[in-house]
Order: C-alpha cells, then sequence, then structure tokens
C-alpha cells in the first residue's frame, strides 16, 4: 500500500531531478560554447550539418502529412459545404501545427538521436574525460554547440517543413482532388497573417533548444558501455519526441488563450 | 568432389584451397591453401593484423572468400546449402577472441544455451552438464553472474565452457590464453591438452603465446601478411632457420 | 559487395526472409516476451504523446472555430481528423521511436559484440531466433498503439473541451465520437498492422546489417530506425489513407 502511494511520488520526485538537470546542463553548456573562442562557429557548422542531414526525412515526412490533411480535411469541409476553405484551412494548421511540431519530431529521430549516441560513444571512449583531462570545458567543447546547432536547425527545417506539407496539400487538392487551382493558390493566405510564421518559427526555436540539452545530456551522463550507448539514444529520442508534442500544447495554450479563442489570431 | 561426412574420417578437418580474402582492395588473406589434420592440435600463430581470426571466420563459413574453397569436416562450406551448414557448425565449437557471451543471460544460461536450444537437453541433465562444465573451466560458483560482472578471464573461460557444451569434433580456439594471468593461462593451456589427448578432438588454436603453443601444439603454422609462411609438425617450425620464423619465435623486433 | 542500384531493394528482400523465419517456427517464450515488453514500452509513450495532441487538436480547432460562433464544434475535427490520420500516424511514430530504436541498437550491439556470429555458430539461425519474435512483437503491439492513440487522444480532446472550453460533458463526447465510425476501428486495425510491421523490418534491418563497427555503430543504427521506420510510417499511412479513404470520397 505505502509503495502504491510512494511511486507517484518517487517518479515525480525523479521527472523533477531529471528536468532540474537537464536546465542546468542546458545553461552551462550553451554559456560555455558562447564563452569558448569559436563557438558559435561551432555551432553554425552543427546546424548545418544537421539541417543537411534532416532536410530529406523532413520533406519525406510532412509531404504526405500535408497530403493526408488536404483529403481529409476536404472529406470534412463537403459535409459543411463549405469546401472553398480547404487551402486557407490547411496552410493555417500546417503553419501553426504541422510543419513546427513535424519538423520538430524529425529534429529529435534524426538529429536528436545522433547528438546521444555521438556524445555517448564520446564517453565509452573516454574522450570527454580526456578534455576534462586537459583543463578544457567539455560541456561547453562539446555539448553546447550542438544544442544551438540544434536551436539553430529547427527554424530552417520549419521552413522546409511549410513549403513541402504545402506542396503535397497542393498537390493530393488540385492534382489528384480536382480543386481549381487558381482557387488554392489565391485563397491559400487568407488564413494566415504575418505573426502566425513568426510565432511558429518562434516554437521551433524552443524545440530546438528543448531537445538538444535533452539529447546532449542524455549522451553525456550516459553509462559507459556498448548498450549504454544505444539506451542513451533511444531514451533521448522517446523524451524529446514527448517533450515536443507536450510543449506544443503548452505553447499553444499560452498563443490562442486559455479559453480558446480569445486571443485568436484571425 | 564430395565425399559422405562417414568415409571422410580420413579427409583433413579443414582445408582451404587457394583462398583469398578482401577487406576493401587490401587482401587480409591472400591466396592461401591449409590442411588442418583431424584429431591434433594445430596452433596457428602470426602477428596482430595478419588475418588469424579472418582465417577462421573463413573455415567456419561467417565470411565468405573472394576466391578459392574451403572444406570444414568434409562439407563444402560455401557449396553447402544454407541447413547444411548450419548442422555443420552444430559439430564445431568457437571461442570467440572477444567472448562473444550473452550480454542479457547469466553465465549458467550462456553455457546451457546450446544444450538447450540445439540438443534439447531435457533440464536436468542440462544442468549436470553445464555444473561439469563450470567445474572444468574452474568457475563452480558464479553461474549467477550476468557476464558484465566478471573479470577478463573469468569471462574468457566461460566462453570456453560454452564452446565445449555440444561436445564438439572441432573446437577453434581465438587467443583463449589473451589477457589472462600467467597461471591461468598455464591452466587453460594443460585443459586444451588433456581434453585432447583425453578426447582425441580436433582443435584449432590461434595464439600470440609462443610458450604456450610449445606445449599445446602438434602441428603449428606461422601466418604473416595474409600468407602461410610456414606450417608443419611443431618440431619442424621450431627448428626451421628462417630468419622470419626465428624472428617471431625468438620475440626480437622483425 | 553488393552494387549501388541494388540497395533500395534491400529492405523489401529483408522483410520477405523475415517473414519466411516467422514461418519456421520462433521461440514461444521469447515471443511472448518480447511482445508484452514492447507494448509495455510503447504504451505509456503512446498514451502522453496522443493525449496532448488531441488536448493541442482542441485548442487549434477551438481557436479556429471561435470566430464563426462554432466553438462546439471543435470535438468534430479532433474525432474526425485524429482517429482517421493523427493517432494512428504518431502511434506509428511513438513506436519506431521506442521500439524501434530499441531493437535495432540491441541487434547491432549483439552483432557488433559478435553474438549473432556465436549463435551462428550453434548452428542456429539469428533470423529465427532473434529477428523473427521482435516482428511479430511488434505487428502485435501496431494496432493495440492505435486503439491506445485514439483513446487517448479522444479523452485529451474531452479534457480540455470539458475543463478548458467549458464545453458541457456529453455534448463534448458526443460531437468527438459523432464523425467516428465502425469503419475507422476497422481502419486503424489495418493500419497498426502495417505499421507493426514497417517498424519491426526497418529496425530488424538496421540491426542485422553490417554498418559502422563499433559503439557509435550502435547508436548510428538505433538513429537510422527512428527517422526510416517514421518516413515509411508517413508514407504508409498517406498510402492507406489514400486507398481506403479515397475510394468513398
Ligand atoms: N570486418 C572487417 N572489415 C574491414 N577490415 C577488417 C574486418 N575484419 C578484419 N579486418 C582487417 O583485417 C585484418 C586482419 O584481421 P584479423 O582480425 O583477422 O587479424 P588477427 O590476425 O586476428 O589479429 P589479432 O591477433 O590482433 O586478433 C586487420 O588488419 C583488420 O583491420
Ligand atoms: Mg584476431
Amino acid at each position: 500500500m505505502l509503495a502504491l502511494l510512494r511511486w507517484p511520488g518517487a517518479t515525480t520526485f525523479s521527472f523533477f531531478a531529471a528536468l532540474g538537470r537537464v536546465v542546468a546542463f542546458f545553461a552551462q553548456a550553451t554559456v560555455g560554447a558562447l564563452r569558448e573562442r569559436g563557438g558559435l562557429a561551432a555551432a553554425s557548422q552543427q546546424a548545418l550539418s544537421l539541417t543537411a542531414r534532416c532536410a530529406l526525412p523532413v520533406v519525406l515526412v510532412v509531404g504526405p502529412i500535408g497530403a493526408m490533411l488536404a483529403m481529409q480535411s476536404l472529406t470534412l469541409l463537403r459535409g459543411f459545404g463549405t469546401e472553398r476553405q480547404l487551402a486557407p484551412l490547411a496552410v493555417a494548421v500546417i503553419v501553426r501545427e504541422i510543419a513546427p511540431g513535424f519538423a520538430a519530431v524529425v529534429v529529435a529521430m534524426q538529429g536528436g538521436a545522433s547528438i546521444a549516441a555521438e556524445l555517448a560513444a564520446m564517453r565509452l571512449a573516454e574522450e570527454l574525460d580526456a578534455l576534462d583531462g586537459m583543463g578544457l570545458d567539455s560541456r561547453g567543447l562539446v555539448a553546447g554547440p550542438r544544442i544551438l546547432g540544434a536551436a539553430f536547425a529547427a527554424p530552417i527545417l520549419n521552413a522546409l517543413a511549410i513549403v513541402t506539407s504545402v506542396a503535397g496539400a497542393y498537390g493530393m487538392a488540385v492534382l489528384v482532388l480536382g480543386v481549381p487551382r487558381t482557387l488554392f493558390l489565391e485563397t491559400m493566405l487568407n488564413g494566415l497573417t504575418p505573426l502566425d510564421v513568426w510565432l511558429s518559427e518562434a516554437k521551433t526555436v524552443i524545440f530546438g533548444m528543448g531537445l538538444g540539452a535533452i539529447c546532449a545530456s542524455a549522451g553525456f551522463h550516459s553509462e559507459r558501455t556498448t548498450t549504454g550507448v544505444g539506451r542513451a539514444a533511444n531514451g533521448a529520442v522517446v523524451t524529446s519526441v514527448v517533450f515536443v508534442l507536450v510543449c506544443n500544447y503548452v505553447l499553444n495554450t499560452a498563443i490562442f488563450g486559455l479559453s480558446g479563442g480569445a486571443v485568436a489570431l484571425s | 568432389m564430395t565425399v559422405a561426412n562417414e568415409q571422410s574420417a580420413q579427409t583433413p578437418a579443414i582445408e582451404l584451397r587457394a583462398v583469398t580474402k578482401r577487406f576493401g582492395p587490401r587482401a587480409v588473406v591472400d591466396d592461401v591453401t591449409l590442411s588442418i589434420q583431424r584429431g591434433r592440435t594445430t596452433v596457428i600463430l602470426g602477428p596482430s593484423g595478419t588475418g588469424k581470426s579472418t582465417l577462421l571466420r573463413l573455415a567456419t563459413g561467417l565470411l565468405e572468400p573472394e576466391a578459392g574453397s574451403v572444406h570444414t569436416l568434409g562439407v563444402d562450406v560455401f557449396g553447402a546449402k544454407k541447413h547444411e551448414l548450419l548442422r555443420l557448425r552444430r559439430r564445431m565449437g568457437m571461442l570467440f577472441q572477444d567472448n562473444a557471451l550473452f550480454g542479457s543471460l547469466s553465465v549458467f544460461d550462456n553455457v546451457a544455451f546450446p544444450l538447450r536450444r540445439v540438443q534439447r537437453t531435457a533440464e536436468p541433465e542440462v544442468r549436470r552438464r553445464v555444473d561439469e562444465l563450470l567445474q572444468l573451466v574452474g568457475l563452480p560458483e558464479l553461474g549467477d553472474r550476468l557476464p558484465d560482472r566478471l573479470s577478463g578471464g573469468q569471462r574468457k573461460r566461460v566462453a570456453l565452457a560454452r564452446a565445449m557444451a555440444l561436445s564438439p569434433e572441432l573446437v577453434l580456439f581465438d587467443e583463449p590464453t589473451s589477457g589472462l594471468d600467467p597461471q591461468t593461462s598455464a591452466s587453460i593451456d594443460q585443459l586444451i591438452k588433456d581434453t585432447q589427448t583425453r578426447l582425441g578432438l580436433t582443435f584449432v588454436v590461434i595464439t600470440h603465446d609462443i610458450e604456450s603453443a610449445g606445449i599445446i601444439a602438434d602441428d603449428a603454422g606461422l601466418l604473416l601478411d595474409g600468407k602461410v609462411h610456414l606450417f608443419g609438425p611443431r618440431a619442424t617450425v621450431w627448428a626451421s632457420q628462417d630468419p622470419r620464423v626465428r624472428a617471431f619465435l625468438e620475440r626480437r623486433a622483425g | 559487395m553488393i552494387p549501388q542500384v541494388l540497395l533500395p531493394l534491400m529492405l523489401p528482400a529483408f522483410a520477405l526472409r523475415a517473414t519466411a523465419a516467422i514461418l519456421r517456427g520462433p521461440p514461444l517464450k521469447d515471443t511472448v516476451l518480447l511482445v508484452s515488453r514492447v507494448i509495455l514500452r510503447s504504451l505509456p509513450v503512446v498514451v502522453i504523446i496522443c493525449f496532448f495532441c488531441g488536448a493541442m487538436l482542441t485548442v487549434q480547432a477551438a481557436a479556429s472555430l471561435a470566430p464563426f460562433g462554432a466553438l462546439r464544434m471543435s470535438g468534430l475535427i479532433v474525432g474526425f481528423g485524429g482517429v482517421r490520420e493523427v493517432f494512428p500516424l504518431l502511434a506509428g511514430g511513438a513506436l519506431a521511436s521506442r521500439t524501434g530504436a530499441e531493437i535495432a541498437s540491441q541487434l547491432q550491439a549483439m552483432r557488433v559484440t559478435r553474438q549473432v556470429e556465436a549463435l551462428e555458430m550453434m548452428g542456429l539461425d539469428p533470423l529465427v531466433l532473434l529477428v523473427a519474435p521482435r516482428l511479430i512483437a511488434c505487428v502485435v503491439a501496431g494496432p493495440v498503439c492505435v486503439f491506445a492513440a485514439m483513446v487517448s487522444g479522444l479523452v485529451g480532446g474531452q479534457v480540455i473541451g470539458q475543463f478548458q472550453l467549458g464545453i458541457d460533458r456529453s455534448a463534448m463526447w458526443a460531437t468527438l465520437l459523432s464523425a467516428v465510425g465502425v469503419g475507422d476501428l476497422v481502419v486503424g486495425l489495418i493500419k497498426g498492422v502495417v505499421l507493426g510491421f514497417v517498424v519491426g523490418v526497418v529496425a530488424c534491418y538496421e540491426g542485422s546489417i553490417v554498418a559502422e563497427g563499433g559503439a557509435r555503430g550502435v547508436g548510428a543504427a538505433a538513429n537510422r530506425a527512428v527517422v526510416r521506420g517514421m518516413v515509411l510510417v508517413c508514407l504508409s499511412c498517406l498510402g492507406l489513407s489514400a486507398l481506403i479513404y479515397g475510394r468513398f470520397l
């Protein structure tokens, strides 16, 4: 009985302990990286390589989702006789939710896992200890640029995701389902304000920083075994995917208002 | 040439003909022809990275050569069907250089694994046989541990017990004594020698350890740069005046 | 070595061999253990992700509908879009990131430490012994995860609708469920099996192929399994939806 009571308590405690550790790690690593000479350059390097590795997966994941969105929205809108609203609705949903959410999920899966695995392999090979042994700041040198890199790469990939996803929706709506081309193109920006785009980009910066910190911390604090490397990569992916989706909800509520639509941007 | 298993007692245990294996452009095993006899212990010597482990992988069909043929226990390894190859391997035991113990299973379950999964032995018999094997390698009380929690030498001995579990006709040892202290090394050498003479099995042992080679070998071969430099009865090899053989045997920087 | 042009055929070829291995009787005990393990490990992730996604969809739908005074209809969008597309897709993503990564790194670690060769040396077939049980586990876990995703997604929508948007409890349920039919559940079952199979095959393939050695290879295998699994999940979700729902448009 006592154990039953203890479990949620212990879980909550270890959750907050882990959260505190990630936040502290994030601060040390990024501040360390910014202090380091060439830290920003290293971060840009990481961002470029991350963007290059994630670009194709982002396209392949988000394109089909855009197409699916168009297909199901059209079914739904036909029911209300409002199928002319398809393009603005789809584009708004893509910019606000789908692109940032799934771009971040792909960064978590592709980049996050490799950050965690890379750092864990360095931990295993005692490379990190070697850096510390030379009196260098291993967090700032190794983890920091990767975290900042994820934060820089995420908005770039978000822009790519918006374009491909809208292209997917266009392909399905216009080329397959016969929505008039001009109607789609002319109405497509009607549901959107510039602020939506900025908010979408801002969200992905937060996602990128958060998942970068989660994954770098997982790799940095991994167990020194071959299986430890795999475990760090797996744990990092799952935690950061969950982080992205939970964070997305929290940010949405903050943006669109607690009562739903009170601050709606339309 | 196909020879039925029954009448193959006279065929060599392992026969390689003009075998070449490349990794990238480099021939790691270079046009090797070699015949290892049954009922003896053959030691393969050679410096690090000359392709000794690769040779064992070729002999067991774990690696496929670019050229040449391999016959093991009378079976054409790369002409055989998959199930024939699997059946052939059940007649062999192998001690891997890095042990290859199953990390998720206890020491006992590691040694029991081939008995349970391959032979489908009844559980009381498994228990008796595993205890016997662990006794043989001198680890009777460590059955419950996970391999992670063992020292390097203990792991090696568990792997040895597992390799012997199915009472194989042919056992391949990839560096059974590397990383062990001299006393344990000597006891493993003794174990190999005793088992071989008692059961008349065929052992192939890869080692860097010239002293232990001197104790266990009936035949010996020296592998240099992917080629068999010299192969023959131990006494012949040990008496060779070839400068590279002497340099290796006398542990001089060559 | 294999010519470059044949590389795209490797995965389907592996899928065929793995499926054939299932028919050759994988060990029962391992299979049962793996099925329960995969389900137990994936379910919490699926439930958390989909709960918040349902919540997020509801907030978003409400924000879009409020200007038209149609706040109460937001449940419809969540029920319709969520059950048909979003929740199954996320279930597949969760399965890929939890189980796919785990299977790939586990098998690759066994390969790197030569445990797979040790099995082969005992005359056992790793495809039957290691791959088949994992593939079965994924195929069984797929539909379980999809249904769990639907339920927790709808509950997420309900909780937000009721407590955050202040919509009447039964009215919210009614709108959430109004667009969901039995057909959608059948489609969910089909999607679950396909997604489980896709995730399982990709993970086992990435775990079995020869890649970079050592610890880095283990991480890289997990990485590829997740990303390629996710891409194939999206493509097969689209394919299935277009095939099934496309006919009734
Ligand atoms: N899978 C592989 N891919 C590429 N190269 C390999 C592979 N396996 C072995 N090699 C190379 O082939 C050569 C021979 O390797 P092998 O393991 O057979 O050496 P060895 O004689 O057993 O050495 P040691 O005594 O150190 O164990 C080495 O140079 C090694 O780098
Ligand atoms: Mg070797």
